[in-house]
């Protein structure tokens, strides 16, 4: 089973409620009105450097991460995010298969407070996860949204208070997203969509990363 | 969005002024329109109104503007920080209010010591209105303090924790058999009442107490002379001498929040500071 296949079948459950299954939809649908992703940063561009918190406390500088070989990172939402959780799972499963390929992996979440150590101890996960105080990082890659209604008020209403868990009132998230970066800061892969369902497959990323050696 | 936008944004709500946003940004005038509409149609609804003469943020536009500013002051420093962390050498200046223990932060403080080799970092101990003071005034770069609702609006402040509180008392007394003490057995006790309780006093007790301090050190000073025991918040740094355990019934006594005063430039410390801190958790220390 791939993980878009559990990602198929979340969906399939998530879209059986038509409240939710219309805040989807909407929110897709503005996204690709407004054409979302033609502004986000792409293979060839050089990402940004940061200087961001992980979630056992440490400052983690994008150059000590590509330090010892080319950076898988990947974006997302938070702790409250069941597609994450699938995705980040399915991640640490190809942690082995990753650092076999030379690379390191990442995972950058705009969500504050301590919840990074939780998804962290939630999923077991021995990659270093980063928090994106106030989603500077994603700006800078063109990943960022304000989410739209219905789907503020669903998500306000399941009980998720994004300004509470980022620790910002923007009402902001990250569109999926995933980057494999050479050793020289340079994006090399890019795996970008509007749709929070779909995420890039850990095989993708191995061949992506295989195809840096 | 993209990041130019939200700087167009901001530039606009500092000059209110189509032309003098678009120099200060350097673009010409119709790119930053052209901008600033594509933000609008993103967020749902105008950010300004343009009248002839007047331009002005509408309230989506105020409402949206310190997140807006937060987001892209933590892009900027991204960048800075990642290209300074090891050159020249940082300073830092905390301020904690009064009670507070400087445990809540000493882990962020050695990260950053690690972070940025030779920093400069100096603790300051002040009461609650004089370290905000001390703030405005750009004595100190960070604080944490007691939100006690009435915070200045200059200052940026993110919610750490609710703090719980705890008995103190000398080795020998009997407290010191349990893991944590009810708060009958507390209110069974002598107990030396400190300043800052409120309604948590009411809890413990219905008469007026007979032992009062106005610090939570005074509070243990009498303590330690054997006058009785002490109820003090769960961050308050335990006297020598003198033994603590949580008092969990005794609920909530006060919410801790960082604070940093707002459009004020951060320097690459202070930035890996607060946030370090907003990005772990304090509940688990919070009540024990």
């Amino acid at each position: 089973m791939t993980l878009q296949d559990r990602l198929d079948v979340k969906r399939t459950r998530s879209v059986a409620n038509p409240a939710l299954r219309a805040a989807y939809e909407a929110t897709f649908a503005e996204l690709r009105r407004s054409r979302f992703l033609d502004h986000a940063l792409r293979s060839g561009a050089r990402f940004p450097d940061f200087l961001l918190p992980d979630a056992d406390g440490r400052l983690i500088a994008l150059t000590d991460l590509l330090a010892s070989g080319p950076l898988v990172v990947t974006f997302f939402r938070g702790q409250w995010c069941p597609y994450c959780s699938l995705t980040l799972a399915a991640l640490e499963a190809a942690l082995p298969d990753i650092a076999g390929a030379g690379g390191q992996l990442a995972a950058i979440t705009p969500e504050t407070g301590g919840r990074a150590l939780a998804v962290k101890q939630q999923h077991d996960i021995h990659y270093p996860v980063l928090v994106d105080v106030d989603s500077g990082v994603g700006l800078q890659c063109g990943l960022i949204f304000r989410v739209p209604e219905p789907y503020r008020t669903l998500i306000a209403s399941a009980g998720i208070d994004l300004p509470d868990r980022q620790g910002n009132g923007g009402w902001m998230l990250p569109v999926p997203a995933a980057y494999v970066i050479d050793r020289g800061g340079l994006i090399s892969w890019d795996f970008l969509d509007i749709d929070f369902t779909r995420r890039a497959e850990p095989a993708a990323i191995l061949q992506a990363l295989h195809a840096l050696r | 969005m993209e990041l130019h936008q939200v700087r167009y944004f901001l530039a606009l709500s500092r000059t209110l002024n189509f032309t003098r946003a678009a120099d200060a940004c350097n673009v010409t005038q119709p790119a930053l329109t052209r901008a600033i509409q594509r933000l609008e149609d993103e967020f749902g609804g105008p950010l300004l109104y343009r009248e002839r003469s007047l331009t002005q943020l509408t309230h989506l536009g105020r409402a949206m503007l310190p997140h807006l500013e937060a987001m892209v002051r933590a892009a900027e420093m991204a960048r800075q920080t990642a290209g300074n962390a090891q050159q020249k050498p940082a300073a830092l200046r905390v301020g904690l209010a009064e009670g507070l223990s400087a445990a809540l932060i000493a882990a962020s403080l050695a990260e950053l010591a690690r972070r940025f080799p030779g920093i400069a970092l100096q603790l300051f101990s002040f009461a609650q209105q004089p370290l905000v003071e001390s703030l405005l005034m750009g004595e100190t770069d960070a604080a944490l303090l007691i939100d006690d609702g009435d915070l200045s609006e200059r200052l940026d402040r993110w919610h750490l924790l609710h703090e719980g509180c705890r008995v103190v008392f000398p080795p020998e007394h009997v407290f010191g058999r349990e893991a944590s003490v009810g708060l009958p057995a507390v209110a069974a006790e002598t107990v030396v009442r400190g300043e800052g309780w409120g309604d948590a006093w009411n809890r413990l007790s219905r008469e007026s107490p007979r032992l009062r301090a106005a610090s939570w050190d005074q509070v243990q000073h009498l303590v330690a002379a054997g006058l009785g025991v002490g109820l003090v918040p769960r961050h308050v740094a335990v006297l020598p001498g003198l033994v603590a355990r949580p008092v969990p019934d005794a609920g909530k006594l006060r919410a801790i929040v960082l604070a940093a005063v707002n459009g004020r430039m951060y320097s690459p410390a202070l930035d890996g500071f607060l946030k370090l801190n907003r990005a772990r958790g304090f509940a688990a220390i919070g009540s024990d």
